[in-house]
């Protein structure tokens, strides 16, 4: 039987990159030395491996007052490091650090095709049951998760002759459904538009995050509407399945969201099939 | 689907990619914050900016010895400095200025050049990264130095220098 409300699908979705990820409460045993132990487990899938400085951490809050984004300061006594472990294509990686574990996919070429999040749930399932057996085995506490994140990062094509019809930045209401085409009478085409805007899911079991940002994209050039959807939220448990089950539901948001916020001209562009 | 907005807040910092490598930062002149994605982008505020960028990046792709005198081209430092430099003057918040002309300099570094009027300000990023300009009235040399990345004031004031010869 068919689904009654199908989660939307495209064809030729714009994603770029997605990724699935959890925080938890900093592992007071994890040191440096563990990231090269963690790595020698994985890297026949992933023999490459980057340093990077750590990430701060993102907790939604249900408070009353929106706080700004800032300048954030984090304090330290730990030699804190964010380490990128990256398969021989380069499409997938794991990013880890002592109150994080991110499994990335990107499009490195341009050609690669999006695997589908019913793929890339499974592959992160898999590489963060390493990372417990890894803990586990080493006497290091299990991870206590406190919050969930899934990105999807969409790069629409912007200039004459870009296949999505649009050709400057003053017409990104031929993408976005919640910005209406400007009248005509007094105001010229705006010259760049940005937007950030965030929606609450419901029983405060996270927030949807939308960035709407004009940029050149650095590896070939080409001028893009970034459209990047975060979900974040706090799962019902610190285990495993109530972490993926957070993840359908952020994952739900994301594409239900998306199909929202876009035009469906651009839907019949990406060759939108449910 | 979609509920009402939680909140709607204009962007309040810049998005760029510093360097070549899969890594994403964002960055308010002094202020750097590391983001989970690994894509490369410059976000851009001024549709002014996104020819001097593409026109930056382009640099790299030119051959070894593109001026026939053996010059590399224009590394990464460089070229992230000029972006950081086009960038900045974005955010100066300037109705009436143009976009500059970026050129490669022999050995390796970039020059941007703007021009209004009988004024010119030229800056050039040597292939180290750092960055000295020079401004021109009439074809004379006036004033030149160390470009001022920070505080924005001191740019602020060669701008406003440059504009008020249109």
């Amino acid at each position: 039987m068919a689904e009654a409300n199908p989660t939307p699908r495209f064809k030729r979705p714009p994603v770029i990159e997605t990724l699935l990820g959890v925080q938890f409460g900093p592992l007071r045993s994890f040191s440096i030395p563990h990231f090269g132990l963690f790595w020698s487990q994985i890297r026949p899938d992933y023999p490459n491996q980057e340093m990077k400085p750590p990430l701060g951490p993102e907790v939604e809050d249900f408070g009353m007052s929106v706080a700004p984004g800032g300048v954030k300061v984090m304090l330290s006594t730990e030699p804190d490091a964010r380490c990128w472990f990256i398969d021989a294509s380069q499409t997938q990686l794991i990013q880890l650090q002592r109150d994080r574990f991110i499994r990335n996919w990107r499009k490195v070429t341009g050609q690669e095709t999006y695997p589908e999040y019913a793929v890339l749930k499974p592959r992160f399932e898999q590489d963060w049951a390493r990372f417990l057996r890894f803990l586990e085995d080493a006497g290091i506490e299990q991870p206590e998760v406190n919050q969930c994140e899934v990105t999807y990062v969409n790069h629409i094509p912007i200039g004459v002759g870009a296949d999505t019809g649009v050709e400057s930045f003053g017409e990104i209401h031929k993408i976005l459904s919640v910005i209406a085409a400007p009248r005509t009478e007094f105001l010229p085409e705006s010259e760049v538009a940005m937007l950030n805007s965030r929606y609450l899911m419901p029983d405060k079991k996270g927030r949807l995050h939308v960035t709407v940002q004009p940029a050149v994209r650095k590896d070939d050039r080409r001028v893009v509407l970034q459209i990047t959807l975060t979900a974040r939220g706090r799962p019902d448990s610190a285990s495993t399945e109530d972490v993926l089950r957070w993840f359908d539901l952020g994952h739900e948001w994301i594409v239900r969201g998306f199909a929202d916020l876009t035009t469906t001209d651009m839907h019949r562009r990406w060759e939108r099939i449910a | 689907m979609m509920p009402a907005l939680d909140a709607v807040t204009t962007p309040i910092i810049e998005y760029r990619a510093a360097e070549r490598q899969p890594q994403v930062r964002r960055r308010q002149l002094g202020q750097i914050i590391v983001v989970q994605s690994s894509c490369q982008i410059i976000v851009v505020q001024s549709s002014w900016e996104i020819e001097p960028i593409r026109a930056a990046l382009k640099l790299q792709s030119l051959p070894r010895g593109w001026d026939r005198a053996g010059s590399p081209p224009p590394g990464d430092a460089p070229v992230d400095r000029a972006i950081d430099v086009i960038s900045s003057v974005a955010k100066l918040g300037f109705d009436d200025i143009t976009a500059p002309h970026v050129f490669p300099v022999p050995g390796g570094g970039i020059q941007l050049e703007w021009l209004q009027g009988d004024r010119r300000l030229e800056v050039e990023v040597l292939p180290d990264g750092s960055t000295q300009f020079v401004t021109l009235k009439d074809g004379d040399p006036l004033k030149e130095g160390e470009y001022p990345l920070w505080p924005p004031t001191e740019a602020k004031s060669l701008f406003s220098w440059l504009v008020s010869g249109a």
